[in-house]
């Protein structure tokens, strides 16, 4: 059972979110552009559903039917859900929510101290403790507060247009609920950090945002430069000169990027060179598991990447591998042409990844996880922070 | 009753509070009475439980505060100096919130408010606290030091920003909790504030007490030690050097240094005459005046203790 303090706080904190003309703004401007983003989706849904019907019909219609068609297309054939509708507002969700659980927090403890209150209400008997998981919990329960109002707005709009989510879909909108919630609540613990460091609101506010950019903006960034990939991954395979020769040899005129994949499946099954071709494709797609495996590493400590990852598999699988997966793997042919420039052969990289329910649950655990650590680990700063506080 | 037992507390191995030893008994209204940076703040954030000692112990109730802060805040009021509340919310919101994590029933609180805010005079003021000014903030102080019926209040510069009528209020309403047998420890640099409330006081220099007793037997010790004093009052056309003397107790000198004023032990002023007129200083006009108690409490703070004449 809570300590009646912490329920007192809280209870506070709640109360003071909830009337602040801030959170209403931000509420207000919330529920706007979720309702432009869910009427949005929905003409897209229509659309997809009717893009969809259309497609089975022609499919069903022609010789060899589905089989008939390259398997890079295969997301064409799977029905569109109504999960879609929350593509949208996942991606208004990135810059408002992040801006919403930042304004929340970064000034739950500088005010206190702006306003000289902090030490009369820790004259009082309450435990240091107390005083700040109060302020975390009271600001969490807004933030859920507004996260259901937007939600039974989602709802009301989808039903409105005739829209009624089935089974594993309303799995998978929780999931959604549950990812929004733990990203804000990232941001909220990230200001509340900031709010016990700062002795200002101001600087507080700007150090929030400043750190917001860092985790969303530099640390992938960081990472995904060529320097960092080959330090950390190793090198780029390279392609044996046979199979340039190959490949130049097929493209009339070398005038322009040849393509690998393209050679390599227009090569006559008795090629000679096979079996390096066979080799090659395998470590280039051994490097392209490396690049992924970086990339989702990255993304765990970056809140927005985390949450776009999980939004975007959780509402729009059939997005994902081309949003965060594929890659264009660039090999020098050693050749220039007419104009000087280097020849390259480049082959598209795409991962062996599942996508139905247990697939997706598996690629978004790690992610889900990262964003359960994150808060955790921002609102325990905060905490140690705040105990270690000298009141005078 | 309030104990302190050798309490030291360093900032950076610099002491601020150097060895406190000091009993207040039940009932008293005891004035900390020390200039700015004296230490004074510094106390009470120890006595309140806000900030550990380095080194001894105050004690309340006989309950240490360092290593029970929650019981001993249960039974302490405390006014901090520049106080603060909540500026979105009204006084009566104020003190309910504050009610509650002293976790007073709702009936006695729902009672004790209105009395409260009546008697500091707030009553009827339904504006948020945001649109208070000082002197209302530190009315509100009062009532929220007192709202869990305390056995002692404490009291950190409580009169810095009331008006002469506020000022009243609150000498009444201390005396009123004393003579209910609550302890009041007041802190404060006015003099007169000071000895027209307390009953016993205590003078803080650099973080040590260099004195302590009733107020009677204080002061007048400080009145015996005094009347061998003399103010010596200088204006001159030019600026006035750096005087010495060995009767000179303290001197203080205006911006511009074309005054002083000089507290010595005896009349030295045709010594200070034959100072200004050797570096060539021209004099407007010097005069002997009577030593307020102030002048000798600011002598005795810079000498570092009370003479001991009682």
């Amino acid at each position: 059972m809570p300590d009646p303090g912490v329920v007192t706080i809280a209870r506070k904190e709640f109360f003071d979110h909830i009337r602040s003309h801030r959170f209403l703004i931000l509420l207000g401007i919330l529920l706007l552009v979720v309702s432009m983003g869910v009427l949005s989706g929905t003409a897209d849904y229509h659309a997809k559903v009717k893009q969809y019907d259309s497609i089975q019909k022609s499919v069903s219609s022609s010789p060899g039917g589905e089989s008939s068609l390259p398997a890079y297309l295969e997301y064409m054939f799977v029905k569109p859900s109504v999960l879609l509708v929350f593509y949208k507002m996942s991606l208004l969700f990135v810059m408002i929510g992040g801006i919403l659980g930042i304004a929340m927090g970064f000034d739950l403890v500088t005010r206190e101290k702006e306003s000289k209150s902090l030490k009369i209400l820790l004259a009082h008997p309450v435990y240091r403790d107390e005083v700040i998981n109060g302020k975390a919990l009271g600001g969490i329960a807004a933030i859920a507060l507004a996260l259901i109002i937007v939600l039974v707005l989602a709802f009301g709009i989808l039903l409105i247009a005739g829209i009624v989510p089935e089974g594993s879909e309303f799995l998978f909108i929780s999931l959604f609920a549950l990812a929004t919630f733990l990203y804000i609540s990232t941001c909220f613990a990230i200001s509340l950090l900031m709010s016990t460091i700062c002795e200002e609101s101001g600087k507080a506010l700007i150090y929030s945002l400043v750190l917001f950019i860092i985790l969303t903006s530099l640390v992938p960034t960081v990472v995904s430069t060529p320097l960092a990939m080959k330090t950390i991954i190793g090198p780029q395979p390279e392609m044996p000169q046979v199979l340039a020769d190959q490949i130049l040899a097929s493209v009339p005129g070398s005038g322009s990027d040849a393509s690998g994949s393209a050679a390599q499946a227009d090569a006559p099954a008795t090629d000679p060179n096979q079996d390096l071709w066979d080799r090659y494709n395998e470590q280039t797609r051994e490097y392209g598991d490396r690049q992924m495996r970086l990339r989702d590493i990255q993304y765990l400590f970056s809140p927005a990447k985390n949450y776009e990852k999980i939004t975007t598999c959780l509402t729009s699988p059939d997005m994902i591998r081309y949003m965060l997966y594929f890659t264009m793997i660039e090999s020098p042919l050693q050749k220039t042409d007419a104009q000087g420039q280097e020849l390259s052969a480049t082959i598209a990289y795409m991962p062996d990844l599942s996508f139905d329910e247990s697939g997706l649950l598996s690629l978004i655990a790690g992610n889900l996880i990262a964003l359960l650590v994150l808060p955790s680990v921002f609102f325990g700063l905060a905490y140690v922070r705040f105990m270690r506080m000298d009141i005078r | 009753m309030i104990q302190f037992d050798h309490i030291t507390k360093e900032y950076g191995g610099v002491p601020a509070v150097d060895d406190l030893n000091a009993e207040i008994p039940s009932g008293e209204i005891f004035g900390l009475l020390g200039p700015n940076g004296a230490g004074k703040s510094t106390t009470i954030l120890m006595l309140t439980g806000l900030i550990e000692p380095s080194a001894g112990c105050c004690r309340i109730n006989g309950t240490e505060v360092a290593t029970n802060p929650i019981a001993v805040k249960r039974h302490i009021g405390y006014m901090p100096e520049d106080v603060g509340f909540y500026p979105l919310l009204t006084a009566e919101e104020n003190l309910d919130y504050f009610a509650r994590l002293f976790r007073m029933d709702a009936r006695t609180y729902n009672r004790r408010i209105p009395d409260l805010l009546s008697l500091v005079g707030l009553d009827g003021v339904t504006k948020k606290v945001g649109g208070y000014s000082k002197g209302m903030r530190q009315r509100l102080g009062l009532a929220n030091a007192l709202l869990n019926d305390p056995a002692v209040i404490i009291l950190d510069e409580p009169t810095a920003n009331l008006d002469p009528q506020g000022v009243a209020d609150y000498r009444r309403i201390i005396s009123g909790v004393a003579q209910e047998g609550k302890t009041v420890f007041v802190s404060s640099h006015i003099l007169s504030e000071v000895s027209r409330v307390c009953t016993s006081i205590g003078l803080l220099s650099k973080g040590r007490l260099i004195a302590q007793g009733r107020w009677e037997d204080l002061s007048r010790q400080l009145q015996a030690g005094g009347s061998s004093r003399v103010t010596i009052v200088i204006e001159a056309r030019d600026p006035i050097p750096e005087l010495t003397h060995p009767d000179l107790v303290s001197a203080t000198y205006s911006d511009d240094r074309r005054n002083a004023t000089l507290l010595a032990r005896s009349d030295i002023s045709n010594a200070v005459i034959d100072t200004c007129t050797r570096v060539g200083v021209r004099l407007h006009g010097i005069r002997k005046e009577g030593v307020s108690l102030e002048d000798l409490f600011l002598s005795y703070y810079q000498a570092g203790g009370v003479p001991d004449h009682a």
